[in-house]
């Protein structure tokens, strides 16, 4: 409800420009009846409130407007030309929607009234009649000299129908009496002025906001700064006055970012349309689906993500989704579903579009790539699925002449995959039989993003968390191999994949060492071009919010940096561009050359075959894994600060408090103990319905990819879903759903619960450990 | 480039070198540069000047002079080019200086031709000659691309 009024008030807001400047233009086209872009404009006035108005289902606002329409494209097509009579004509249908959405406006909603007169007026104009007989000179007059919005007419109106009556009134004489002898009329009238005054936003220029973002920032330096004098201050009233400044700050910056953010409903809104129009052409049945519409992000990003989401909901329906036919003979409802999820994960905006088509055709796309001379047939069958899907984002396969028949997707995915690079997000494709599911990951915002600070000799350095993956330190053990040479490639093991290394200080030509076969490493995983690689850095600092700035005109032939940051103390940093310091490194080109067998997999748990998943124990039972999309983070709680809430215990966990469950007392097999001490808890943190729910657990261990086909669905016990064999071991899959709803957080009526899909979370791998 | 008027003076090696103060400029001392691998030589690195990133250019390496060994004391000396913020560091600020047409001289041809490209003209003063430096051509010739 709430929603509808804000859309509501937006359309009045829009209806009132609109006619400000349909004032301005009808004045302007008396002047010069011949200007064909002034009649264009007031016709597409027109026509946005008609379909606006056919949105809010207001009838009589659609068909005033329509009629209106009509008419002015016989003008603009040269059909008619304007003359006095169409003038007044038009007059009259400015005034007349004037005064409907007036009444709205009041209302919140549309009231009854006749507008036959006129829209038979205008009708008879369209046609080419010259002298409306009923009107004629008079009534024109009388159309355009009673204006409807004369403000003692509006104010002691009744609200409905009345006005109109004064104005038909005069005219007409047979509609009138039905509509007052309406009963209405004494229902309505004890609140005259219900209308909310809407307080029109203002406009501000995005410059405006910027400099004031800016300025922002630099408060949040010198907060910095101030709160460091604080730390070594004793004295409580300056220490306090800077407390205060310190949150004031906070709040001014969050506030400011806000000033940026806009709903994805505004993007959104126009692909019920576009699905239901392409679905009819195609003779397809598609269901529409919009779940998180209400998520925001950054205006400038709404406008990138425009293009490639129409671009993907068009592959959708009319690649995807079969025809209805084809639909039954697979065994599928009839109506096809497309669906759209929006979310925040990880401090970046994800947007996926769901259909349950019939995928890509893997195999075909192969074959073309072969054809094209992109690969090689003997290579080819070596390539995952993956690396084969990701041949779509090729330009050449951009077009329908150069692959027919392929009922997955490929048109224009690099158009998609450039547009949302370009905005620092990434394109992720998982596919099969049942449908294939696109994954955007889109930063909030382009102006301050998550980064974490590496060091390299006496500089910092900011890597992107987009790009981040993994972060781990390696120790040389006996027995274990460390960085080991593949064709001139330092690569290091990491749970059984290869990752190519890049040496920063190297890479960034500081120093000319050899790679440290037996020392300690520092290694940032990350990923971009494709690729998984890992940076080799003295040191990872932290991880923080960014303000990104441009590096400047001279850097523009230096691409191994994105943009920079200014620190806490007043010093620049640098941000990499981990795609163009993976090209500049040549290792791509290294490892295309040598077959590099790599899984390139982007996103976790998005591939078919494969999963992963949490490795952890519970007390008295060992191996238990969970689906890593369930993990939104890892925590270690101090026992001393879990407090308990009649049988619940929970914990302060940022703003939020965090139901704790310990899993020992709802699995099967497990011990139960209090396992409070003074020692600190593992934690694994759910989000479920936006509440943060901690799992309480004995150990956490690492992250083990799961073969889907390894799982077994086994006896129901409580808790548990199933095994899986990892590693020749078997292992427990923890039944999330169950356990929260056997403590008490269901009935999981929920149809955006997570199971279904994969998730990727760079967080939960922060701990990751080399093996 | 007008030739006469107001310029703010400095020394890089014993050259005397004027800005006009009409592009907006500002002196600052002890700045920590942040330097940026890979990038053009002449770049010195960028530091913060309330909240905007100045693009640091090393006048010495830009001049084609030898390189300050220690450079204890590094200025810079900042100026606007379109929309970015761009600083030289020299060596030794002087005063702001007056100059008038009458002193002018087209840039002599027995100049440094790596210095000569940026001279606009030399300004005879009493002591010392004062040479001016065209600043848009000290940034946009700076090759983008190195090795």
């Amino acid at each position: 409800m709430g929603n509808n009024d804000q859309i509501l008030d937006e359309f009045l807001l829009e209806a009132q420009e609109i006619f400000d400047q349909l004032d301005l233009d009808f004045v302007e086209l008396e002047q010069n009846p011949d200007d064909k872009k002034l009649v264009g404009n007031i016709f597409r006035a027109m026509h946005t409130l008609k379909g606006s108005s056919g949105f809010f289902a207001f009838h009589r606002l659609e068909k005033v407007a329509h009629s209106g329409e009509s008419l002015l494209s016989k003008i603009r097509d040269g059909a008619l030309v304007l003359n006095e009579e169409i003038t007044d004509a038009l007059l009259a249908t400015s005034d007349r929607l004037r005064e409907i959405v007036a009444n709205i406006k009041k209302q919140r909603g549309e009231s009854s009234g006749d507008d036959s007169e006129l829209i038979e007026w205008l009708k008879f104009l369209t046609e080419g009649g010259k002298a409306f007989p009923r009107t004629g000179k008079e009534g024109a007059a009388g159309f355009v000299a009673s204006p409807p919005l004369e403000p003692a007419a509006l104010i002691e109106a009744t609200p409905q129908e009345t006005n109109v009556v004064q104005t038909s009134n005069k005219e007409v004489s047979p509609p009138p009496s039905t509509d007052v002898s309406k009963p209405l009329n004494a229902k309505e009238s004890p609140e005259p002025e219900r209308s909310t005054e809407i307080a029109a936003p203002i406009k501000v220029s995005v410059e405006l906001l910027d400099n004031l973002m800016n300025l922002v920032s630099e408060m949040v330096l010198a907060r910095n700064r101030l709160l460091s004098f604080a730390r070594t201050s004793g004295d409580l009233a300056f220490n306090n006055t800077v407390r205060r400044i310190d949150s004031v700050t906070l709040e001014l910056q969050e506030r400011m970012m806000k000033t940026r953010m806009q709903p994805i409903s505004q993007v959104w809104t126009k692909f019920p349309r576009l699905v239901r129009d392409i679905a009819q052409e195609t003779g397809k049945r598609v269901e529409l689906i919009q779940i998180g519409a209400e998520t925001e992000l950054d205006r400038t990003l709404l406008e990138g993500i425009r293009d490639p989401l129409v671009h993907i909901i068009r592959n959708s329906v009319d690649h995807g989704i079969e025809s209805p036919g084809e639909r039954v003979a697979k065994g599928k409802p009839e109506q096809g579903i497309v669906k759209l999820r929006s979310f925040h994960e990880n401090g970046m905006v994800i947007i996926e579009i769901t259909d349950d088509g019939a995928g890509i055709n893997v195999p075909l796309v192969a074959k073309k790539a072969v054809e094209k001379g992109l690969v090689t047939p003997e290579r080819v069958s070596k390539l995952t699925e993956r690396e084969i899907i990701d041949f779509i984002y090729l330009p050449g396969f951009s077009t329908k002449e150069q692959i027919t028949n392929l009922s997955g997707r490929g048109v224009g995915m690099d158009v998609v995959r450039t547009n949302i690079q370009g905005i620092g997000g990434n394109v992720d494709i998982a596919t099969s039989g049942q449908g294939t599911r696109l994954r955007l990951s889109i930063p909030l915002t382009l102006a301050i993003m998550p980064a974490v600070f590496v060091r390299c000799k006496q500089h910092s350095y900011a890597i992107p968390q987009v790009n981040l993956f993994e972060m781990l330190r390696y120790e040389p053990k006996e027995g274990v191999p460390g960085v080991e040479d593949f064709y001139g490639v330092p690569v290091f093991r990491l749970r059984d994949k290869l990752i190519p290394l890049v040496f920063l200080n190297h890479q960034l030509k500081l120093d000319d060492q050899p790679p440290p076969i037996n020392e300690p490493l520092n290694i940032v995983i990350v990923q971009a071009a494709g690729i998984r690689f890992g940076i080799v850095v003295d040191e990872v600092l932290y991880m923080q919010e960014v303000v990104v700035k441009s590096v400047g005109p001279l850097l523009k032939g230096t691409p191994v940096y994105s943009g920079s940051t200014i620190l806490g103390d007043g010093r620049v940093a640098l941000i990499f561009d981990i795609a163009a310091i993976a090209l500049r490194s040549g290792i791509i080109a290294k490892l295309a050359d040598n077959q590099f067998e790599q899984d390139i997999s982007t996103a976790i748990g998005a591939d078919t075959d494969e999963q992963q998943m949490l490795l952890f124990d519970l007390l008295g039972l060992e191996r238990m894994v969970v689906p890593l999309d369930v993990v939104d983070r890892l925590e270690m709680i101090d026992a001393s600060k879990i407090d308990r809430r009649g049988n619940d215990a929970v914990v302060l966990y940022g703003k939020k408090i965090m139901k704790l469950i310990p899993l020992t007392n709802y699995v099967e097999g497990a011990t139960h103990k209090s396992l409070y001490g003074d020692e600190t808890v593992p934690v694994i943190v759910h989000y479920f319905k936006n509440q943060p729910i901690g799992f309480i657990v004995k150990k956490v261990h690492n992250i083990v990819n799961v073969s889907t086909q390894s799982v077994m669905i086994t006896q129901p016990q409580r808790g548990i879903m199933g095994s899986v064999i990892v590693n020749d071991s078997v292992m427990s899959i923890l039944n999330v759903q169950e356990i929260l709803s056997l403590s008490g957080m269901g009935p999981f009526n929920d149809p955006d619960f997570v199971h279904e899909e994969g998730g990727e979370n760079i967080a939960l791998t922060m701990n990751g450990e080399a093996k | 480039m007008s030739r006469s008027g107001a310029y703010a003076t400095f020394y890089v090696g014993n050259l005397f070198f004027g800005i006009p103060i009409a592009i907006g400029v500002e002196v600052t001392k002890g700045q920590e540069v942040t330097p940026v691998p890979l990038g053009p030589k002449e770049v010195a690195g960028f530091f913060n000047l309330r909240g905007h990133i100045v693009t640091a250019i090393d006048m010495r390496v830009r001049l084609g002079l030898k390189a300050n060994v220690d450079g204890p004391d590094t200025v810079s000396i900042f100026f606007q080019d379109q929309d970015a913020l761009f600083a030289l560091m020299v060596d030794r600020v002087g005063d702001f200086t007056l100059v008038s047409e009458v002193t002018f001289e087209e840039t002599p041809s027995n100049l440094d031709p790596n210095a000569r490209e940026l001279i606009v003209g030399v300004h005879k003063l009493a002591d010392k000659l004062l040479l001016i430096l065209d600043t848009q051509r000290i940034v946009s010739g700076i090759p983008l691309v190195q090795h």
